[in-house]
């Protein structure tokens, strides 16, 4: 009961309301409504999620992937997020290069907060060792929590340097210098999922699943909203 | 060996190749010599399949001897090989040629093999005897430059045919192998009139990373010659292994004076050229430039410098670098790409690209100059630049598309925004990692003070008799009771040795009984300390 009351009260209106737009079949009209409370903060994994379902369901596939990788990064264990992100990328169909994959194995697990927060933890465990005069164990426990809060740092600057992105157009030509006019090295269809190593001006520095890199216009591409803004400071 | 052979042909632009063993003949023996012709399978050389005539000085006397055919598959690249082959027979002594080899191609042009020097000597100087065999080791030069590419050649001449050959080369310190370039290892027969004699030679190529003497010991081989009978599985039975000893490697390498600005750090006779692909472009259109160098250096490290010039911006692409050992010298070749993205209409008049590289032979630094022609730059899409234009076609409309029955439905509840925690994460590590890290270095820093202290102490070295026994007193009371000091340390030292017991007795007499002084008593202490410090009981 205590813990239903909690979720209550942590849950948003938003949610809720564009859950009910979503469950009359008023698509737009839900995807307008969490959209909107996307734009205005920090999104949440539940968010990116219901948003990306929203879209598949209405049958922007590209789109939905985008949403749906941001929801897989926030929340890497929901079987959800990763059932819908499979249904999207297999109604796209075959042509599609395969997907790039997180930027570390154990992001398919946890995310680097997560992962830093079990650090802070583990070095506090070990601070009140140190502390009762147990040394040696406490000395371990520091240097554990010091290694994964550290693993947990150097994966979120990773991630928001190096977002994913998903081609939202369709065909769009990858080129070898950032300029409308520099020569095609490979085009990538609607719904390809890369990462993006650096921006320069208007244009973005990306590579694909298969490790081809090139430069594609920024608004080519849907980055992760939740990095958009650190990718674009790091060129 | 053919899937590499297909790879340096087509790398470094080989449609034939002219190979010839040995490259020292005397006079009577007859080697080998071989036409490769790599087509890509569309019959790019125009040959009717009859072999190509092979030129050689008077000296040899070349004669067609068969050939044989291969396809291979590249990369989904279908290449045919053909070899030629010709015996090749030396009949006076002398530096002689060996080719060149033109074949025409269907285009209409026509490629050449170079051609290849072989030495003829005298036939005295043939010393390979039936039990001896010849052996030889080496680097192609003695005195290299740091960087430079240096060869060490061995090899082992029999004349008995067979025979299994086993080397063991130096470790080669102070040296490295390049990264793009594989030693290499062969053998082959060379018809004499003494009876057919079986060459086994290598070359490994090397850097040279340290200035200093780099002289190599000698290099051992393992020799096993067949016998006649075959064992019960029909397999050849051969001798146990007789060792031989090639002579040490003497190199000496120098260090390169100090570099100018923009040295690339290649160290080798090198040609560098430049391509730019198209003499007219428009603003924000790419033009690729290729920079190619080629020479027996290293080009481990291609790193060229940058080029910047007004009206163009300039962009690094890809590096690709082949290496081998072609005959008796090394080849490499080097591309570095680049793309020209012109920003402003008109004429655009290139400045020369220049970059330094050392040559081995000059001894100096060279700087290669290579000339870029002039583009005329059109108006292009991108203008004055800045703004960018949606483009590729519109995203297909996947409306219609059959939506799978098994979408999980949306979360009704949860939070629309969560906070940030990634800037929080390492000032709260570094919280609540902080007191236990503090109450451990402060304690680690006390426990080395308290090290420290102890072994300052017990470097503080405790008197021994001896040195008691050294500095004695002339004599009275003072002499007995440094006597007795030192009696004390020893008694400390072996507690219950018989000896010392006596010697209590004898100072305790002199000291205290009265008796007559016992000159002999401190020779003895003496004694005694001598041989418990050798750790000998009484």
């Amino acid at each position: 009961m205590i813990l239903l009351a909690l979720l209550a009260a942590c849950s948003s209106p938003i949610v809720a309301g564009g859950h009910a737009a979503f469950e009359e079949g008023r698509l737009e009209e839900a995807i307008e409504t969490w959209s909107a409370a996307a734009a205005e903060g920090e999104v949440s994994g539940v968010l990116a999620y219901d948003v990306g379902t929203a879209l598949y369901r209405k049958g922007d596939l590209p789109r939905a992937i985008a949403w749906l990788r941001a929801a897989a990064r926030l929340r890497p264990r929901d079987g959800n997020v990763h059932h819908n992100l499979s249904l999207a990328r297999a109604d796209l169909g075959v042509g599609i290069p395969e997907p790039v994959g997180p930027r570390a194995v154990w992001m398919a697990v946890v995310t680097p907060w997560e992962l830093g927060l079990v650090g802070v933890l583990v070095a506090a465990v070990g601070s009140g060792l140190v502390a009762f005069r147990r040394r040696g164990p406490g000395a371990v426990w520091l240097v554990a929590g010091g290694i994964a809060g550290g693993v947990g740092i150097w994966g979120g600057r990773e991630l928001a340097q190096h977002p994913v992105a998903v081609v939202v157009e369709g065909d769009v030509p990858v080129r070898d210098a950032p300029v409308i006019e520099a020569g095609e090295r490979f085009s990538l269809p609607a719904g390809a999922e890369v990462r993006i190593e650096r921006a320069r001006g208007p244009f973005l520095l990306l590579e694909d699943g298969r490790g081809r890199r090139g430069w594609v216009p920024a608004n080519a591409v849907q980055t992760d909203v939740f990095s958009t803004r650190a990718a674009t400071r790091s060129g | 060996v053919v899937a590499l052979l297909v790879g340096l042909a087509v790398a470094l632009a080989d449609v034939v190749r002219l190979e010839v063993t040995p490259d020292h003949l005397v006079e009577g023996q007859v080697g080998t010599a071989s036409v490769v012709v790599v087509t890509d399978g569309k019959g790019a050389v125009a040959e009717n399949g009859a072999p190509p005539p092979l030129p050689a000085g008077p000296g040899l006397q070349a004669t067609f001897a068969g050939q044989t055919q291969q396809y291979t598959n590249r990369n989904g690249r279908i290449s045919r090989i053909r070899r030629f082959q010709y015996e090749l027979a030396a009949v006076q002594a002398g530096d002689w040629l060996v080719g060149p080899v033109e074949l025409r191609l269907q285009d209409g042009t026509s490629v050449v093999a170079q051609p290849v020097r072989v030495h003829v000597g005298l036939r005295e100087s043939a010393e390979v005897g039936e039990e001896v065999p010849l052996l030889e080791s080496a680097f192609d030069t003695e005195r290299a430059w740091e960087g430079e590419i240096v060869l060490y050649r061995y090899g082992l001449t029999l004349r008995r045919q067979g025979a299994a050959v086993e080397w063991r080369l130096p470790d080669f310190e102070g040296l490295r192998l390049p990264r793009h370039a594989e030693p290499i290892e062969r053998s082959f027969d060379v018809g004499d009139p003494g009876g057919t004699l079986t060459v086994h030679e290598g070359v490994v190529p090397l850097v040279a990373v340290g200035a200093g003497k780099r002289d190599q010991p000698a290099a051992t081989v393992a020799v096993r010659v067949p016998l006649t009978m075959s064992d019960l599985l029909g397999s050849p039975r051969r001798t146990a292994p007789e060792f031989f000893t090639t002579r040490p490697a003497p190199l000496e390498v120098f260090a390169l004076p100090p570099a100018p600005p923009g040295f690339t750090g290649i160290v080798g006779d090198v040609t560098v050229t430049s391509e730019v692909e198209a003499a007219d472009a428009a603003v924000g259109s790419s033009v690729p430039w290729t920079i190619r160098i080629t020479g027996d250096a290293s080009l481990d490290v291609l790193s060229l410098p940058a080029y910047e010039a007004d009206g163009v911006s300039v962009y690094d692409g890809d590096t690709a670098v082949q290496a081998r050992i072609d005959g008796s010298s090394f080849v490499a070749a080097g591309e570095v790409r680049r793309v020209l993205v012109p920003t402003a209409e008109g004429h655009l008049d290139l400045p020369d690209f220049s970059l330094v590289t050392f040559s081995p032979t000059e001894g100096r630094y060279v700087t290669h100059t290579v000339s870029l022609p002039e583009i005329e730059v059109a108006a292009g899409r991108e203008g004055a630049g800045g703004a960018i234009q949606r483009f590729g076609t519109p995203a297909a409309d996947s409306a219609g598309a059959e939506l799978s029955s098994s979408l999980r439905q949306p979360y009704a509840t949860g939070r629309a925004t969560v906070p940030r925690l990634d800037p929080w994460i390492a000032p709260l590590l570094a919280a609540a990692a902080g007191p236990g890290i503090v109450v451990l270095l402060a304690e680690g820093i006390a426990r080395g003070r308290s090290f420290v202290a102890r072994r300052r102490s017990q470097r503080q070295r405790v008197p021994a008799a001896r040195d008691v026994l050294s500095r004695l007193p002339p004599d009275g009371d003072d002499r007995l009771a440094a006597l007795d000091h030192a009696l004390r340390l020893l008694e400390a030292r072996a507690p219950g040795d018989a000896e010392l017991r006596d010697l209590r007795r004898r100072l305790g007499r002199a000291r205290f009984g009265g008796g007559p002084p016992d000159l002999a008593l401190a020779a003895d202490l003496e004694v005694a300390a001598r041989r418990l410090e050798e750790g000998r009981a009484a």
